[in-house]
């Protein structure tokens, strides 16, 4: 926090005292006033509502995929072997690279979108899981086995609590990546429903060349990152793997 | 009752494909009695005893618990590992006792679990860490907690796959005592392979020795002076069992 304090500091006192152009960087108070009022007087506050809301349903399709292709991984060597194939070959390929493909195949509207953050959240997630899967010591599942638990409750009571550490790593990279799709997404498809999103916002500032609208955009996207890190992935890992001992301070 | 012994192992042989682990293992565990299995490594003694635990089914032979076949897992007969990692760090010390007892329908009431589990672990010294978790707790009170965890469970049998191998002399030596006297106190039989025949002496009624290039057992050794604190004797013994792993 204290560092955020400084860095904000800075960048207003290099656009106040002429370091910077301010055409290039205004002053973080002015760019702080125009994201207050393009907020709660413009189209930003639901602009950003509607990229939460893609970006949360993504998300979400994506977690459900995730657990069935990983459950699926795991109960055959087959599916495991053809998800590592696929894996190899789209995991690295940019959600930019697809998006052409994307548009030629599926249009431009919200299901593009979500197969975007899909690609971006997806591989990624079910990695996490497979490597959690391998990473519960063989005397817990054993000792599952041994008082003769039904696969159910091996499932809800062992593995689900031992999966979370790589669960939670899986779920922060997702998040990030599902956001990095959506706003690369929302800039080249442009206007999605009435208003659009967040990375149109972003891209009309350009447009226009208002630098604070571009820096307010990416203001907000900055402060859902952290309150997701502080409140959601933190606060999660606080009251379970950190308290646990799963995973280190 | 008394005439039918709480495990008896006929004539169990075990190959993995062309490389031959066990051939033709028997032997009974009686009542009250505690096993050590002793050998070189590879002698197919923890084979025997995932074989035993029904992780793993022999090719030939049989497993009876109670002169009835054992060939799923269940918890009585129970493993207690070597791992440290063998509690669930999710649960607190209590709830590690807590959480078997009703997954596995021991008990049906949380209250009678909780009742059970605080005397088991008052048994082992860990009346003091009932909230702890286990990342919180050294190495041998971890395996204490896994050990109040498999009284509380009340197995026929108890498995032992070198459970304080891992642990500094002092505390083994403390644990092994602990886990004889809580093992007679509920009349637990016990089947335990070591490494170590110091630990077979110190816990086990008899000892058996195993050969490799496949395991088979040797010979059967009666420990009777196992509680007497008698050093020549002991020293005969030791010399005994080595002079028949060397052989």
């Amino acid at each position: 926090m204290l560092w955020l304090i400084v860095l904000l500091a800075l960048w207003e006192a290099a656009a106040r005292l002429g370091w910077v152009n301010t055409y290039i960087l205004p002053p973080f108070t002015t760019v702080a006033a125009r994201l207050w009022h393009e907020l709660f007087f413009g189209r930003l506050g639901v602009q950003t509502l509607n990229s939460l809301w893609v970006v949360l349903q993504g998300f979400g399709i994506s977690f459900a995929l995730a657990v069935v292709i990983t459950a699926l991984c795991a109960a055959s060597r087959s599916i495991e072997s053809l998800f590592n194939t696929l894996s190899t070959i789209l995991n690295p390929l940019p959600a930019v690279a697809i998006m052409p493909l994307i548009i030629m195949w599926f249009g431009i509207d919200v299901t593009a979108m979500f197969i975007i953050i899909i690609h971006g959240v997806l591989w990624t997630l079910i990695r996490h899981l497979l490597d959690g899967l391998r990473a519960i010591p063989a005397a817990q599942l054993e000792f599952g086995r041994n008082i003769g638990l039904s696969p159910f409750r091996m499932f809800s009571g062992i593995i689900v609590f031992a999966l979370m550490p790589e669960l939670l790593a899986g779920l922060r990279t997702g998040w990030g990546r599902a956001w990095r799709a959506l706003i690369s997404a929302e800039m080249v498809f442009g206007m999605i429903g009435t208003l659009g999103g967040l990375g149109y916002y972003i891209y009309m500032g350009r447009a226009y060349a208002r630098i604070s609208d571009v820096l307010a955009g990416i203001i907000i996207i900055a402060v859902i990152g952290i309150a997701a890190e502080s409140f959601v992935f933190g606060g999660i890992e606080r009251a379970t793997t950190r308290k646990w001992g799963m995973t280190r301070e | 009752m008394s005439d039918i012994p709480v495990l008896s192992v006929q004539g169990v042989s075990k190959s993995f494909g062309a490389l031959e682990v066990l051939r033709d293992v028997s032997f009974d565990l009686n009542a009250n009695e505690i096993i050590a299995v002793i050998g070189h490594s590879g002698c197919g003694k923890t084979t025997l005893l995932r074989i035993v635990c029904a992780f793993e089914s022999g090719d030939k032979g049989a497993v009876l618990l109670d002169g009835a076949r054992h060939e799923k897992p269940s918890k009585e007969a129970l493993m207690l590992f070597q791992s440290f990692e063998q509690l669930q760090p999710w649960r607190t010390t209590l709830g590690n006792v807590v959480y078997p007892l009703l997954a596995a329908g021991a008990v049906k009431r949380r209250a009678e679990a909780r009742t059970l589990a605080l005397k088991r672990l008052a048994d082992v010294g860990l009346s003091d860490f009932v909230d702890a978790y286990p990342h919180t707790l050294s190495g041998g009170m971890k395996q204490r907690a896994a050990v109040a965890r498999a009284l509380a469970l009340a197995p026929r049998v108890l498995l032992m796959d070198e459970p304080f191998a891992a642990l500094d002399n002092i505390t083994r030596g403390t644990l092994q005592a602990l886990t004889r006297r809580v093992c007679g106190k509920y009349g637990i039989s016990a089947l335990l392979v070591t490494h170590s025949v110091e630990e077979a002496l110190v816990m086990a009624d008899r000892i058996i020795v195993m050969d490799r290039d496949p395991g088979r057992i040797k010979a059967i050794v009666e420990n009777p002076e196992r509680d007497a604190a008698d050093p020549p004797r002991r020293t005969e013994l030791t010399e005994r069992v080595m002079t028949l792993l060397r052989e």
